[in-house]
C-alpha cells in the first residue's frame, strides 16, 4: 500500500531520514515508535506531503506519490494529530465534512455519513453536531478528530500521537476505540506514538525508529521474544518487561479447554494474560474460568497457565 | 465595625466634577454678536420651574452612590442620567429662547464650560453604570440612540433654534450639509483603496516575515510624519503628474483638492489595516492550519476558509482604528481644498467663532459615535454566531 524506498531527507546538514526502506500493507496497524527527534513523525509526514522527501521513492498504491498533487493525495488519506486542530469557527458537523465537502460530495450523503460517524464515535449525535468544538472535552474534541480523519471512507488513516495529550482514562477509552475500528474496517493505519504500551495494544506491527533509521520491525509478538539489540530491549523497559510480555499473548493461547466449573471468577478469552494476572492478584485466587464472547464457559486459566 | 459609606466612587467624582462645573463654570453666555465675548449665565439662575426635572434627576445621581448597587439600583441611576443629559439640552435651549426674545437677531446664546463639564460628567456616568450593570452592548446602544432621538427631536421641532450652533447651522444648511458628504465621501474614498491594498498586503506580509518588517517600517514612518506635511508634501508631484498627463488633469487630479487628500488619508490608514491583518493572520492556531492542510485543504481554501475568518475579529479591530482615525484627519484634509466638516471648522476658527468651529466639530463627534458603536455590535454578533469565542484555544 505504501513503500519507502532509499528515502533521505536532510534539514540543512542535519539528516533526519537516512536511506529508509519500509513497506506498510494494506490493513496493517503500523506503529512507528521512538523518542522524540528519532524521525517518525518526519516519516509519517512524508505520506501525504507535509513533508517531502530529498532522494529515494515513496509509493502509495504503487504510485510515486510526487505525481499527484498534495491536496489529491491528502484527501485520499485520513489525518489526526495530538492538538486535535479542529476549526473553531465550524460546528462540530461541519468539521467532520471538511474532506467529504473537498471531495464535492451531495449534502444528503455527507449528512448521513455524519450521523454514522458520531454515532461509530460514540458522541451525542444530536447534540453536539451544532456545538462549536470549543465546548467539548478534549476527550471528546479527539473523537471528532478521529471522526473528521475517517470522514471520507479513506483507506490509510494517518495519525500523528492522536492521544498523546489525553489523560490514562479518555486514551484508552479511544485506543479500544481505534482499534475496533480497524478490526471492522481493515483501513491501513499508520499511527507514530512514544509509548510502547500503546504501541503493543495496538500494532499488527512495531517499526521502531532511531536517528531516522529502522532498527527493528516486527509483530509486537516477535519484537518482545526478540528484539535485535540492546536499544529496543531498553525501549521495551526492564522492569515490566515480563508484563508486556504478558500483554500480547491471550487467555485463549493458554488455557486448559473444557471440564470448566462455572463458579468462580471469570475472563475473556480474548484478553491478555496481562490482564489475567492482574484479576488474579487482585482477587488473590489461583484459577479463573475462562468464557466466550457470549459469556459460554470454555474452559480454566491457572496461575502456573500464564508461564508456562 | 466598618460599614460602608460609599458605595459607587466614580460616580462621586464625576457628580462632584459636574457639581464644581456648574457652580462656577457657566452654563450658557450670551452676547449681542458673536464678535464679542458674552455674558455667563448660571445653572442656578434658571427659571426654577424649568430646573425641576433635571434636579430631581441630579437627585438620583447624587445619591445613588451611598447606596448598596443592586441592578435595580444601577439602572434606576442609569436612567436618572439619560433623562439628566437630555433635560441639559432641554434647558439650554429653553433659555436661550426666553434671551432671544428680549434681544436683536445678531445677538448669540453658546453652550457655557459648565454646560460641556455637566454633560460629559453624566454621560460618563451613563456609560459607568451601563457596565457595572453589565449590560450588553444592544443595550448600550439603545441608550445612546435614545439620547440622540430626544436631541433630534428637540432640533427638529425648533426648540433649540435659539442656539448659537443652530443659527450657525441655519445660515449654512446648504454648506453644511455638502460637507458632511464630502467628509464622508472622503472617508469612504479612503477606506475603500485601503481595503483593496491593505488586506492583500497584510496576507502578503503573513507570508513572507522579511517583507513584513519592511513594510511596517514603511508604514510606521509615514505615521509620523504629521498630516498637513504629508498633504503639503504631495501636491508637488501631484500638479507636476496633471502638468504631465492632461487626461488625469481633465480627471480632476491636482495638487490641492480631493486627489490628494485621499492618498494621504489612505497612507494613513494603511499601516493599522496591514498590521492587524497580519497580526490576525500570526495569531491563528498552528496547528488549525496544520490540520487543514493534512486535510487537502489547497493554501487559497486554507487562506479563504480557516485563516481569514479567524483573523476577522483581529482585523476588525484594526478597521475600526483606521475609520475613526480617517475620520478625524479628513477634518485636515481642508486646508489643502479637499472640503469637508474640517473647512466649516477652519473657517470658524479664522472667524473666531467657536459655534461655527462647533458645528463642523459634532457631526465629526457624531461620526466616531456612530462607527463606534456599529463595530461594536458587528464585533459581539461575529463572537456569538461565529464559534469565535472558543477561537485561539
Amino acid at each position: 500500500m505504501i513503500r519507502f524506498k532509499g528515502v533521505s531527507k536532510k534539514y540543512g546538514d542535519l539528516t533526519v531520514i537516512d536511506n529508509l526502506d519500509l513497506q506498510i500493507e494494506k490493513g496493517e496497524f503500523c506503529v512507528l515508535i521512538g523518542a522524540s527527534g528519532s524521525g517518525k513523525s518526519t516519516i509519517l509526514k512524508m505520506i501525504n506531503r507535509l513533508e517531502e522527501h530529498d532522494t529515494g521513492e515513496i509509493r502509495f498504491a504503487g504510485e510515486e506519490i510526487r505525481r499527484f498533487k498534495p491536496e489529491v493525495i491528502r484527501r485520499q488519506m485520513g489525518y489526526a494529530i495530538q492538538s486535535v486542530g479542529l476549526f473553531p469557527h465550524w460546528t462540530i458537523a461541519d468539521n467532520i465534512a471538511t474532506v467529504p465537502r473537498l471531495l464535492g460530495w451531495d449534502e444528503t450523503r455527507i449528512d448521513a455519513r455524519i450521523s454514522e460517524l458520531l454515532t461509530l464515535l460514540d458522541l451525542d449525535a444530536v447534540r453536539l453536531r451544532t456545538a462549536y468544538p470549543h465546548t467539548l472535552s478534549g476527550g471528546q474534541q479527539q473523537r471528532v478528530g478521529v471522526a473528521r480523519a475517517l470522514a471520507a471512507d479513506p483507506d490509510v488513516l494517518l495519525m500523528d500521537e492522536p492521544f498523546g495529550a489525553l489523560d490514562p482514562i479518555v486514551r484508552e477509552g479511544l485506543q479500544v476505540e481505534i482499534s475496533r475500528i480497524h478490526r471492522a474496517t481493515n483501513k491501513t493505519i499508520v499511527f507514530v506514538t512514544h509509548d510502547m504500551d500503546e504501541a503493543l495494544r495496538l500494532a499488527t506491527r512495531i517499526v521502531i525508529i532511531d536517528k531516522g533509521q529502522i532498527v527493528q520491525a516486527a509483530s509486537p509478538r516477535t519484537l518482545l521474544n526478540a528484539p535485535v539489540d540492546s536499544f529496543v530491549r531498553d525501549f521495551l523497559g526492564r522492569e515490566d518487561y515480563g508484563l508486556k510480555l504478558l500483554s500480547v499473548e491471550t487467555v485463549a493461547d493458554h488455557m486448559r479447554a473444557g471440564a470448566a466449573n462455572s463458579d468462580g471468577e471469570v475472563i475473556g478469552m480474548n484478553d491478555n494474560l496481562r490482564t489475567a494476572l492482574s484479576r488474579l492478584v487482585a482477587l488473590k485466587c489461583s484459577q479463573l474460568s475462562v468464557v466466550d464472547r457470549d459469556g459460554r464457559a470454555v474452559g480454566t486459566l491457572h496461575l502456573s497457565d500464564i508461564v508456562s | 465595625m466598618s460599614r460602608q459609606f460609599i458605595h459607587n466612587r466614580p460616580l462621586v467624582v464625576l457628580v462632584a466634577c459636574g457639581l464644581l462645573g456648574a457652580a462656577v463654570l457657566p452654563f450658557l453666555t450670551h452676547a449681542p454678536n458673536r464678535l464679542v465675548s458674552g455674558q455667563p449665565i448660571w445653572l442656578v439662575a434658571l427659571p426654577p420651574r424649568n430646573l425641576a426635572v433635571a434636579a430631581l434627576a441630579a437627585l438620583v445621581l447624587m445619591s445613588g452612590s451611598f447606596v448598596p448597587q443592586t441592578r435595580r439600583l444601577l439602572g434606576s441611576i442609569a436612567i436618572a442620567a439619560l433623562i439628566f443629559l437630555i433635560a441639559l439640552l432641554f434647558l439650554a435651549g429653553a433659555e436661550a429662547r426666553t434671551l432671544a426674545a428680549g434681544s436683536s437677531a445678531n445677538a448669540r446664546t453658546s453652550f457655557g464650560s459648565g454646560f460641556w463639564v455637566l454633560s460629559v460628567a453624566t454621560a460618563l456616568s451613563l456609560a459607568d453604570t451601563l457596565s457595572r450593570a453589565g449590560c450588553s452592548a444592544s443595550t448600550r446602544f439603545m441608550a445612546g440612540l435614545c439620547a440622540a432621538i430626544s436631541a433630534a427631536i428637540m432640533i427638529g421641532s425648533g426648540h433649540l433654534s435659539d442656539l448659537s450652533i443652530l443659527k450657525e447651522y441655519a445660515n449654512k444648511a446648504d454648506i453644511f450639509w455638502q460637507a458632511v458628504w464630502r467628509h464622508m465621501l472622503l472617508v469612504a474614498g479612503s477606506i475603500l483603496p485601503t481595503l483593496l491594498l491593505g488586506v492583500p498586503l497584510g496576507v502578503l506580509a503573513f507570508r513572507r516575515p522579511s517583507f513584513a518588517g519592511k513594510l511596517l517600517n514603511g508604514l510606521n514612518v509615514i505615521q509620523t510624519i504629521p498630516s498637513i506635511a504629508l498633504f503639503g508634501l504631495l501636491m508637488a508631484p501631484l500638479s507636476a503628474l496633471a502638468l504631465a498627463v492632461p487626461s488625469l488633469r481633465a480627471a480632476g487630479i491636482s495638487g490641492i483638492g480631493l486627489a490628494p487628500a485621499i492618498i494621504a488619508l489612505t497612507l494613513y490608514c494603511l499601516l493599522p489595516v496591514v498590521r492587524n491583518t497580519l497580526e490576525g493572520l500570526v495569531n491563528v492556531p498552528h496547528h488549525v492550519v496544520v490540520a487543514a492542510r493534512g486535510m487537502g485543504m489547497t493554501e487559497r481554501q486554507i487562506l479563504m476558509q480557516i485563516q481569514m475568518p479567524l483573523a476577522m475579529p483581529v482585523f476588525l479591530s484594526g478597521l475600526h482604528i483606521t475609520m475613526v482615525q480617517a475620520i478625524g484627519l479628513a477634518a485636515v484634509a481642508a486646508l489643502i481644498g479637499a472640503g469637508g466638516l474640517g473647512s466649516i471648522m477652519f473657517q470658524g476658527l479664522f472667524a473666531n467663532a467657536l459655534d461655527l468651529v462647533l458645528l463642523g466639530a459634532v457631526p465629526i463627534v457624531m461620526m466616531v459615535v456612530v462607527v463606534d458603536a456599529v463595530f461594536k455590535f458587528g464585533v459581539a454578533r461575529l463572537k456569538r454566531t461565529g464559534g469565535l469565542n472558543g477561537a485561539g484555544e
